[in-house]
């Protein structure tokens, strides 16, 4: 079955759609991620101009997230007020971030270092989580992430601490509010939505257990996504909302089934899982920067 | 009657006699003249016809409007690695451009090729194309031959979306003059109307020409998707943003209702087992 799509200009089959939609929905209830990094290069392959496939997937992943958050809340894997705190410094770093980003690319060669920088990172978060996970797994012993020494004492000193109640931590306002500043930097540095930074964050630096990461990750990621979408709808006129319902049909759904799988795993063996994704991806993102490509001009992303 | 007849038969063979100085233009007929693109255009064909002067060559040419700004990345290397190393705006090139005639196109000169905007190797188009960077919020033009390898590149991309192509001998022309083609619009096909312009060629000299204006228009949910992505980008971004959040809460809510009916199932069954063994014993 073929619909036509009003901002894409072309007919797609709506299973196809509707099957990526549920995979990556799969993912975002798994680890609380937005899915973006999968799924925008999959549209363009069927087709989709790169401007349309980035922005509609955003507006997905509105659905997904809303989707997931519902699943995970009601498994008390959300703390909505942890979330919020780091959301608010994501939105005003995510702000710096745009301005920081458009004045590195004054200097130059600042997709290149952007590049590199993100191949390292998720080479470095990668295979950190996956040793970790490995020897936890190994151990069958309930080793969660917890502060390292020096940091955490200070971490411990800082003003204006709160208890929360879902994560059952105890931490500093100040420590949230600036993990969700950097998050969301680093989120419009990379051009990405900052699921894949958030997860080891919370579960490393702040040190919350794997499903409430999980929870409160997909929670912020309603927000960005919002955020995003509505930037994209002013600025692009890209955002295809007959592409987006077909996506999200399948994702908010693929997000449900995710949180139930999740839900019978351990935080160690989730871990582990999610440390082999983001190598993954690591591993393709590295790849299209070796590979010689196809042809070496292309349409580009529409600024 | 007769006379009527007579007048006519002496006006058609003055027309077809004196047509070749007279170029007046050309009729040319869309069946239909309008392509409406809702949710289930997957394409569509249209039928051209008309009448030329009788024995000369059709040459047709199909066109967007050229107005549309297309932007191309350029890959490189640095180092060991791939990226995008230049970003331009091309200019001025019709995002459909189809070609139809009724003989080869090597047989127009050069200067009909100009004049016409048409030749095998999209060569025409592309001269009337520009190319610019942005250096230092500029808009700077490109050296031509740095230019010319980018509009090569868009043409390569638009031959292969089967949004550009040559069809050479597609005109079936009568003897007395009479043309048809279909004109297959492909599924892709720009939301612009399509100009169809035709020329009749003869002994190398342009002896006749006429256009139409196929209209291309968006209908249903289409329409109102783009004029909306367009013109009203807040509320389209809201609307965008509220559809998306109420279809999550309702597939949420969805699951969770399913997950209560099965949740029930089981503890009936269970309850009805009990009962049974209940009244055995």
């Amino acid at each position: 079955m073929d619909i036509f799509l009003p901002v894409a200009g072309m007919p797609v089959n709506v299973f196809v759609i509707m099957g990526l939609g549920g995979t990556v929905g799969l993912l975002s209830g798994l680890f609380g991620v937005g899915g973006g990094f999968l799924l925008t290069p999959l549209l363009m392959m069927i087709g989709i101009p790169p401007a349309v496939a980035v922005a509609s997937d955003t507006n997905q992943i509105v659905a997904a997230s809303v989707s997931g958050t519902l699943a995970h809340s009601r498994q008390g894997n959300v703390d909505f007020k942890l979330g919020f705190i780091i959301l608010a410094g994501g939105l005003l770093g995510g702000s710096y971030g745009t301005v920081l980003v458009n004045f590195l690319r004054g200097i130059g060669n600042f997709e290149f270092a952007v590049r590199v920088a993100y191949v390292v990172m998720l080479l470095g978060v990668g295979s950190f989580m996956f040793y970790e996970s490995l020897g936890a797994l190994r151990k069958k012993g309930p080793a969660q992430g917890r502060r390292p020494g020096a940091v955490g004492r200070f971490l411990e000193r800082l003003p204006m601490q709160m208890y929360f109640e879902v994560a059952r931590l105890n931490c500093s306002v100040i420590t949230l509010f600036g993990l969700g500043f950097l998050i969301g930097i680093l989120a419009a540095l990379m051009g990405v939505g900052g699921g894949f930074i958030m997860l080891p964050v919370m579960i490393y630096l702040i040190g919350m257990p794997t499903h409430v990461a999980v929870g409160t990750s997909i929670f912020t990621v309603i927000f960005t996504a919002m955020n995003v979408t509505i930037a994209q709808g002013i600025v692009n006129h890209t955002v295809d909302v007959i592409l987006a319902l077909l996506l999200l049909i399948g994702s908010a759904v693929g997000a449900q089934v995710g949180a139930k799988i999740g839900r019978r795993l351990r935080g160690e063996q989730l871990r582990i899982i999610f440390s082999l994704v983001v190598l993954g991806v690591m591993v393709k993102i590295l790849r299209d920067l070796l590979a010689v490509p196809g042809s070496l001009i292309v349409l580009g992303g529409g600024h | 009657m007769r006379r009527l007849a007579g007048l006519l038969a002496g006006v058609l063979l003055w027309l077809g006699w004196s047509g070749p100085a007279l170029a007046q233009g050309l009729g040319v007929d869309l069946q239909p003249d309008e392509v409406r693109v809702g949710l289930t255009f997957r394409g569509q064909q249209v039928q051209v016809g008309g009448q030329a002067p009788p024995g000369s060559d059709l040459y047709v040419r199909v066109s967007s409007s050229p107005g549309s700004t297309v932007n191309l990345d350029r890959k490189g290397r640095i180092g060991p690695l791939w990226m995008n190393v230049e970003h331009v705006w091309v200019e001025g090139m019709p995002r459909l451009y189809q070609v139809f005639t009724s003989a080869p196109l090597a047989r127009l000169t050069p200067e009909l090729e100009e004049r016409l905007g048409m030749d095998a190797g999209f060569r025409q188009v592309e001269a009337r194309a520009r190319v610019w960077q942005r250096e230092a919020g500029r808009r700077v033009p490109l050296a031509a031959d740095r230019a010319d390898e980018y509009k090569r590149a868009l043409t390569d991309i638009y031959l292969k979306r089967g949004l550009y192509a040559v069809h050479e001998g597609a005109v079936r022309m009568e003897p007395d003059g009479r043309f048809a083609f279909t004109l297959p619009v492909p599924r892709n096909v720009p939301q612009s109307d399509l100009e169809v312009e035709v020329y009749a060629v003869k002994d190398g000299v342009l002896v006749d020409a006429g256009r139409a204006t196929l209209q291309v228009r968006s209908v249903g949910v289409v329409g109102w998707a783009r004029r909306q992505a367009a013109a009203n980008g807040v509320f389209y971004g809201i609307v965008s943003v509220v559809i998306a959040l109420v279809s999550g809460l309702a597939v949420a809510m969805t699951f969770q209702a399913l997950d209560r009916l099965l949740a029930r199932r089981p503890v009936e069954a269970r309850g009805a087992v009990r009962a049974g063994t209940a009244g055995r014993l």
